[in-house]
């Protein structure tokens, strides 16, 4: 695992059970830094905000994500 | 002069005699910030205080939201208006109609219950997708990350919200 991917496991997933919305934030911050390259931003706002919800994560990380265009 | 020439009525003979012998680039010099030669010598003071106002460097002027590197340096990325990092980031990710057809297919078999306007997520093939369903069959994708390399952590993840 990345050291983002950890960190998120530590901080979000030590309670055990998470909600299906929680379980797709996590998936797609987790696997999605790694793949698009902003590790860095995700992990110093992680820093920057302890208490911060994974619902705010969601939105912190939401702009970093390419749009998904369908082609015809 | 205006009499003969029937031109340049605006400008007088003092004027003229006044800069008799000077050239253009004489009389409009202190306009070009980088000359300023002569200035002293035209109007006897070398006080730098007195280029302030003449002598601006135009190429530094910043422009909100154009991006810059850690050491003030200007990238070579768009200008953003708004100037954060994140709203520069954002690209754009093709996902094939085949591609598209083939996952609809499979969240519709494996996800029939999913009602117009759940968001939802979905493994298929090498990949992970996260989705909005517009109706039955119709799904409009918003997120597509390649599995391979992240199976620890997505096991981890799936094991806690129970998949």
């Amino acid at each position: 695992m990345t050291q983002l991917q950890q960190v998120l496991i530590d901080r979000y997933g030590k309670e055990g059970a998470v909600s299906k919305q929680d379980s797709m934030t996590l998936l797609s911050v987790g696997m999605g830094a790694k793949e698009f390259g902003f590790e860095r931003e995700i992990l110093d706002y992680l820093e920057q905000h302890p208490s911060a919800t994974l619902k705010e994560l969601d939105a912190f990380a939401a702009p970093f994500f390419p749009e998904i265009v369908e082609e015809d | 002069m205006a009499d003969e020439t029937g031109m340049f009525d605006s400008i007088t003979d003092d004027e003229i005699k006044a800069n008799a012998g000077k050239t253009y680039q004489d009389v409009t010099s202190l306009r070009d910030p980088l000359a300023g030669l002569g200035y002293e010598e035209e109007h006897g003071t070398a006080d730098a205080e007195a280029f302030d106002g003449l002598a601006q460097d135009e190429a530094v002027v910043d422009y909100k939201g154009q991006p810059r590197e850690k050491n003030g340096r200007f990238t070579f990325g768009k200008l953003t208006g708004g100037g954060s990092t994140k709203q520069t980031s954002r690209g754009k990710l093709n996902m094939s109609k085949v591609e598209r057809r083939r996952v609809s297919s499979g969240i519709l078999t494996d996800h029939p219950n999913l009602k117009a306007g759940d968001r939802s997520d979905y493994f298929f093939g090498s990949h992970y997708y996260q989705f909005s369903v517009n109706g039955p069959g119709s799904y409009r994708f918003t997120m597509r990350i390649p599995i391979a390399g992240n199976e620890a952590y997505i096991n981890k993840v799936r094991w806690r919200d129970g998949s």
